[in-house]
């Protein structure tokens, strides 16, 4: 198959999925505003940038293995557990905040690579969705428990004398823009990088495209799939991190169905569940329409009932749509 | 894990138990004595003028008063109980139940009654563990359970076979009405939601924030869980007729990082709020952060729900004006102590020594309090002396 020609279909199509993103979200803000103005005022928008760069990191690390044809299950409790490693090392061994999350990544880098590892060894070369799904349902279990064993279900409090910098990170603003999304979206040039600017990113959608073909053609599949699940856990390790700053402290409980928000934002955001499609501009748009739809229920104070029934309508839609997107290109 | 930590533990427990019962047979003169009007009363309704000399304690589908014979008539047997108590969850909230059953027992055993007490909680809320729990526990002939269930309608067919099987069941923290459990010890949440209303009422005085038709935030962890609907309808009972609004409670599914955003999401839409309520133990430092991020302090009168750390301190800084504090200790602690008596005494002694109005009342309301700026102190040295962990100091 001719890469460049598959490259461009899948470009063409997400552009157009991405243009009825933009469309829907400007929608539904005006309507928003319109039923109550202080939706757009300065700290509500502040309020949805730092969950939009929360949020973010996860999605976009969700993508990764979405688009190679696996799913990550784990999010959740990678956040949760990672959130807790973070302010374990900071209060326990007083390391400098840059050390501790580098030791926090290079903790959920190994954890990534054990996914990878599993994923790969129990189904080479054949599709791989039902180990994905059970090795990392496997390891969210696992992660929850360790969080709730290690903490017996106390938070981990973290004095603002000693930790104010690292606090930063996760409620600070440059200007009025707060520090998440400003990360988030250096992090979304990398992945962008990555994945349509190298190599390695069009290997990643091959494998998700098209696996026997990628295995014909030579490419290193089980290497690409760890490479993924990989990113997805550091990731994901990010927003445990950020949300551990934004709190001042770690609760074993946070991150419970993060993995099912981060997928929603990347179907709506035009990833494709069986792999092979998506792009990182689109997944952040996704992540953008639902933390603005959560927002836009509370501030027009809608019964909290009718909360989940939305966002669980929205995934639904979302993978029509992607349903009939691939069917159209089919026939 | 705990609770396999736990079951380890006991299980030895009862081994040690096991081989030691002949020296307990031996030592049954004098504890038997100390036992007293009790042991004196279990010996009394047993199998008159007994000859069996073993004493068996894994008999299972007998209740004890039967099975642990005396050696000679006159001298009483003392009893030998195991009693479980199980949570909901690995939590601190649960860590005290742990140590108010734990605490009972110890005094039990120095009361010279051979009580062994387990606790046990699953890492997360699961109904179908707990129920495999109580099994358990009705298999290994254990004298009474104090069980607080993730669904009170689930637990309701386990009761029922502990009960044929002649073991003393008590719900603690959360009832479970429909089932024939013989009491419930815990917080009665609606009267604890009224309480969490009146603080709010004499915050807003107090702040001088009181106004008809001002907006009051309520944020939950649940909105399924009877604890929260509770605490909800018995607060807006309180404040609504004395003027106030309630806008609609925001849920945040028990993610302490949603809790965040919602509350500031909901102070960014309501500027005019002058009261917040949380009803799950993060919501109240949540609304604080949101507060104080927003250059609120001061405007808005905060109450909240729970002892924790981190519910003390915004008091102490002045953020939030009182939480409402649950005496979960005294669910492991009573509870434990009520199963030791049903055996001791028979059912109904007990249960009506215990209970007020029983049986056409079962439930044992436990009480909150309501801890201020003003009586931090005091309830301090109150909890310290009780044995319950406590990370914070007044």
């Amino acid at each position: 198959m001719a890469k460049t020609s598959y490259r461009s279909q899948v470009t063409s199509i997400l552009l157009r999925s991405e243009s009825t993103l933009i469309f829907a979200t400007l929608i539904l803000m005006i309507y928003f505003y319109k039923m109550q103005p202080l939706f757009m005022s300065t700290s509500n928008l502040q309020n949805i940038a730092r969950w939009v760069g929360t949020y973010g990191f996860m999605a976009l690390g969700e993508m990764f293995v979405l688009i190679s044809g696996g799913i990550d299950l784990s999010v959740g409790s990678i956040v949760a557990f990672t959130g807790l490693l973070m302010a374990y090392l900071l209060s326990t061994y007083n390391l400098p905040w840059v050390l501790a999350l580098l030791i926090v990544i290079l903790v959920a880098a190994g954890i990534g690579v054990f996914h990878g590892f599993f994923v790969s060894k129990f189904s080479p070369p054949l599709p791989q969705t039902v180990p994905a799904f059970l090795v990392t349902l496997g390891t969210a279990m696992a992660f929850r428990g360790i969080a709730q064993y290690w903490t017996k279900g106390y938070p981990i409090v973290l004095s603002r004398e000693k930790f104010v910098d690292f606090f930063f990170i996760g409620e600070g603003n440059i200007g009025i823009v707060p520090i998440p999304i400003i990360i988030v979206l250096v992090i979304l040039v990398i992945a962008f990088l990555i994945l349509n600017l190298s190599i390695i990113g069009r290997h990643i959608y091959a494998v998700g495209g098209n696996l026997l073909a990628a295995i014909v053609t030579g490419i290193k599949v089980n290497r690409i799939r760890v490479l993924c699940y990989m990113l997805s856990t550091i990731f994901s390790a990010l927003t445990g991190v950020i949300i551990t700053a934004r709190l001042n402290s770690a609760y074993p409980g946070v991150g419970v169905g993060y993995e099912l928000e981060a997928i929603t934002s990347c179907v709506l955001g035009g990833v494709s569940l069986i792999g092979g499609e998506g792009l990182p501009f689109g997944v952040l748009l996704g992540v953008i329409l639902v933390v603005v739809i959560e927002n836009g229920l509370v501030t027009m104070n809608v019964s909290p009932y009718l909360h989940r029934i939305i966002i669980g309508l929205l995934l639904l839609v979302a993978v029509t749509a992607d349903f009939l997107k691939r069917l159209r290109r089919r026939t | 894990m705990v609770g396999e930590r736990d079951l380890l533990r006991k299980k030895i427990s009862r081994r040690k138990a096991i081989t030691t019962a002949g020296k307990i047979a031996i030592s049954a003169v004098v504890a038997g004595v100390v036992a007293g009007v009790g042991g004196y009363y279990a010996g009394t309704s047993a199998a008159p003028a007994a000859t069996v000399t073993k004493t068996v304690v894994s008999t299972t589908t007998a209740p004890p008063r039967t099975i642990t014979k005396t050696v000679t008539k006159s001298v009483a047997k003392p009893l030998s109980l195991k009693i479980g108590v199980i949570g909901k969850s690995v939590h601190p909230y649960w860590s005290v139940v742990d140590i108010g059953s734990k605490r009972a027992g110890e005094e039990l055993k120095k009361a010279g009654l051979d009580v062994t007490v387990t606790f046990w909680v699953p890492h997360k809320e699961d109904v179908p563990a707990q129920l495999k729990t109580m099994d358990t526990f009705i298999a290994e002939g254990y004298n009474g359970i104090a069980v607080a269930p993730s669904d009170p309608d689930a637990i309701i067919p386990v009761i029922k076979k502990a009960l044929e099987a002649k073991i003393p069941v008590i719900t603690i923290d959360t009832d479970s009405p429909k089932s024939e459990r013989l009491a419930y010890l815990g917080t009665d949440n609606y009267q604890a939601g009224r309480a969490a209303g009146h603080a709010m009422l004499e915050a807003l005085e107090k702040m001088g924030l009181a106004k008809k038709g001002g907006k009051i935030g309520i944020a939950t962890g649940s909105l399924t869980a009877r604890n929260s609907l509770e605490r909800i309808r018995g607060f807006k009972d309180v404040v609504e007729p004395a003027g106030y609004v309630c806008l609609e409670p925001v849920c945040d599914y028990e993610d302490a990082a949603k809790a965040l955003e919602l509350a500031a999401s909901t102070l960014a839409a309501n500027p005019d709020m002058i009261g917040a309520f949380g009803v799950y133990a993060y919501n109240g430092p949540a609304w604080a952060r949101a507060v104080k991020e927003a250059g609120k302090v001061g405007k808005i009168a905060i109450v909240e729900f729970d002892a924790t750390k981190e519910n003390i301190e915004p008091i102490k800084e002045g953020i939030i004006y009182a939480t409402v504090a649950q005496r979960q200790y005294f669910m492991g602690y009573y509870g434990v102590k009520l199963l030791t008596l049903m055996n001791q005494w028979g059912w109904d002694t007990a249960l009506k020594f215990y209970i007020p109005r029983y049986p056409a009342n079962k439930i044992y309301d436990t009480g909150v309090d309501v801890v201020t700026k003003e009586n931090l102190k005091e309830y301090y040295e109150e909890v310290k002396a009780r044995g319950e962990p406590v990370d914070w100091t007044p």
